[in-house]
């Protein structure tokens, strides 16, 4: 039935059962059923219009734009993504977000993991002032620091350098990081640690052996979100990142997208929208349950 | 978020490995996360606290001027924006109640099933994924004096209906408003499936019993077995509206027109960026700070006061 979710706490067959029975028992007139479906089938079409109007538009040949049509376009047409990907610059807007997710997915997983290993693993002074400072830092908005970042970024000569950029956004997703794989790996079994120390691994071992393939399902799920944020940021990028060469594609977007509502510019717009929308899609597919799981995660504890 | 309420080792301190029980070593594994968020967050914050008591500006160090800063913001300073500034905030604060209401009935509803549930869910949630930017450029259009939602108007020969809707001084952050909240239900229906989830059954069967509507059991037994989960997103929206919405209003009307649509976060971009007043700008940003301080505080002591009971 729950096509995001797996039932958590409670078996398949548990869950099952009581939803058939459920069905059956519940005192209720057909008309409020009706009504809860067409309820919920508006909410379906709100959320889902946009969107397909976004791309049926992206393959409408330029000039054929008939706004409000649901129809898909009779003539489709590829020459839109073809024109937007290297004539309006979006294959190096792409490659640079593609830059900044993977190095800000790798390197906040990496340095969350280590970070998280220790605070489980080792007890030392300031360990619950740490703790607490971390989970802090969550509830800071990216656009309170960007001030002081940018003008120590911009003393040290890094502003318009590839790590400025992507250093910024690994420090902003860490705290959310280190919470999610610290809430993981305070759960894993001691005795597997305890094991691996009696037989001589230090603590490199210990993380390397025993953490890191344990916590793979916490480890990825990590990536995926923290890749979806640095791929979906915009001011981290347009502040630190203001020459042409390093612009990402939301900052693109955020350029050309106000104020060109022709007819013969929407589709490419359009295009453009649907590029960046691609890989998300594709890693909603691949990686779906490790999504929802980071993005509810916090939310349940 | 429990975080720190269990300490496994402490209970069992003779199991710590031989190896890890100088405090040394911790720091090779701590010290880069912490340097980075030191650099990124920790030294930030610390400083535009410092800078928003000083005249500073982008070539000028400045000089200490108290509270003068804030004094200017809540004065209405030159062109009164602050205020106006945060009337929109609290316009779009309107996206809170409204996704939690329709989020409860989407997600009571799909919970139940109905053909199709599966699927609905999915799709529901897919606004959620792409970029605000992406959104905002897809919005431009869609509110176009000539986009599809005027033109679609039209076709129904409702004329009146159709609105200047990015570029009415009146309605503009109205329009802003509407496009947070189509992008925030998915992520609510999605925190609310996931809670629903863990309500023993046994609850529900029982009012079922009792010969009660699938509503009544929503209101009476889902809702109040919801209630932190409801409380969280409310504080998460909170947190969104005043630090997540800069991108929106960034997009999807450059705080236009004629500022109309300027969110205290546009405000400090907007001097800082533009006016390149970094004193000023500190202080709108110490104010955006303590009010997330404030909610994180609150729903920290929240979570841990239902840990304990």
């Amino acid at each position: 039935m729950m096509a995001l979710l797996k039932p958590g706490r409670r078996t398949n067959t548990a869950s099952h059962r009581s939803r058939t029975t459920r069905r059956h028992v519940w005192k209720e007139s057909g008309l409020i059923r009706v009504v809860q479906q067409a309820f919920i089938l508006l909410i379906v079409f709100v959320s889902l219009a946009p969107l397909y109007t976004a791309v049926t538009t992206s393959f409408t040949p330029q000039g054929e734009l008939s706004a409000g049509g649901i129809l898909p376009p009779p003539n489709p047409t590829f020459d839109n993504y073809r024109v937007a990907w290297s004539d309006l610059g979006f294959q190096g807007m792409f490659s640079n977000s593609a830059i900044l997710a993977v190095s800000a997915a790798i390197g906040t997983t990496l340095l969350g993991a280590a970070a998280a290993f220790a605070l489980v693993r080792f007890r030392f002074k300031g360990r619950r002032f740490l703790l607490v400072a971390i989970i802090g830092a969550i509830a800071v908005p990216p656009i309170v620091i960007i001030i002081p970042l940018f003008l120590t970024m911009s003393d040290l000569g890094w502003v318009n350098t590839y790590h400025s950029a992507i250093l910024a956004e690994i420090g902003l997703l860490l705290p959310f990081a280190i919470f999610l794989l610290y809430s993981f790996m305070r759960d894993l079994p001691e005795d597997l640690f305890d094991a691996a120390a009696l037989d001589g691994a230090g603590s490199i071992g210990q993380f390397w052996h025993v953490a890191l393939p344990l916590s793979r399902s916490a480890l990825v799920t990590t990536a995926i979100v923290s890749g979806v944020f640095a791929w979906n940021e915009l001011l981290v990028p347009m502040i630190l990142w203001q020459e042409g060469k390093f612009e990402t594609l939301m900052m693109g977007l955020a350029t050309l997208g106000p104020g060109r509502t022709g007819v013969r510019f929407v589709p490419l717009l359009m295009a453009g929208v649907t590029i960046t929308i691609i890989p998300l899609v594709i890693l909603f597919v691949v990686g779906r349950r490790a999504l929802i799981r980071g993005l509810t995660e916090g939310a349940l504890k | 978020m429990s975080v720190g309420t269990r300490a496994p080792m402490l209970t069992h301190p003779r199991r710590i490995g031989a190896g890890l029980r100088r405090s040394l070593p911790v720091l090779g594994w701590l010290l880069p996360a912490v340097v980075v968020i030191a650099f990124v967050i920790g030294y930030p914050v610390i400083q535009v606290i410092i800078d928003s008591f000083t005249s500073k500006t982008r070539f000028d160090p400045g000089e200490f001027v108290a509270l003068e800063n804030f004094r200017e913001l809540m004065a209405g300073g030159d062109e009164e924006l602050f205020w106006l500034s945060f009337r929109n905030n609290l316009v779009l604060l309107v996206s809170i109640p409204v996704t939690i209401l329709v989020g409860l009935v989407v997600s009571s509803v799909l919970y139940r099933g109905i053909r199709g549930s599966r699927l609905y869910e999915v799709f529901i949630f897919l606004p959620f994924l792409p970029a605000v930017a992406a959104i905002s450029v897809i919005f431009i259009y869609l509110l176009g004096w000539e986009g599809p939602l005027n033109e679609s108007v039209r076709a129904l020969s409702l004329e009146p209906l159709a609105q200047a809707w990015l570029t009415d001084p009146g309605l503009a952050i109205w329009s802003v408003l509407g496009v947070v909240t189509w992008k925030r239900l998915g992520f609510v229906v999605l925190l609310f499936m996931a809670r629903m989830l863990s309500i023993d059954p046994d609850l529900l069967d029982a009012a079922a019993v009792d010969g009660a509507t699938w509503s009544q059991a929503v209101r009476h037994v889902v809702v109040p077995e919801m209630r932190a989960i409801i409380r969280f997103v409310g504080i998460l929206g909170f947190i969104e509206v005043f630090s997540f919405t800069f991108a929106y209003v960034f997009v999807l009307t450059r705080g236009g027109p004629f500022k109309n649509t300027y969110t205290l976060e546009y405000l400090l971009f907007s001097i800082m960026f533009r006016r390149k007043l970094v004193g000023l700008a500190s202080a709108v940003a110490v104010l955006l700070l303590v009010l997330a301080i404030a909610v994180a505080v609150y729903q920290m002591r929240r979570a841990r006061a239902r840990v304990a009971t």
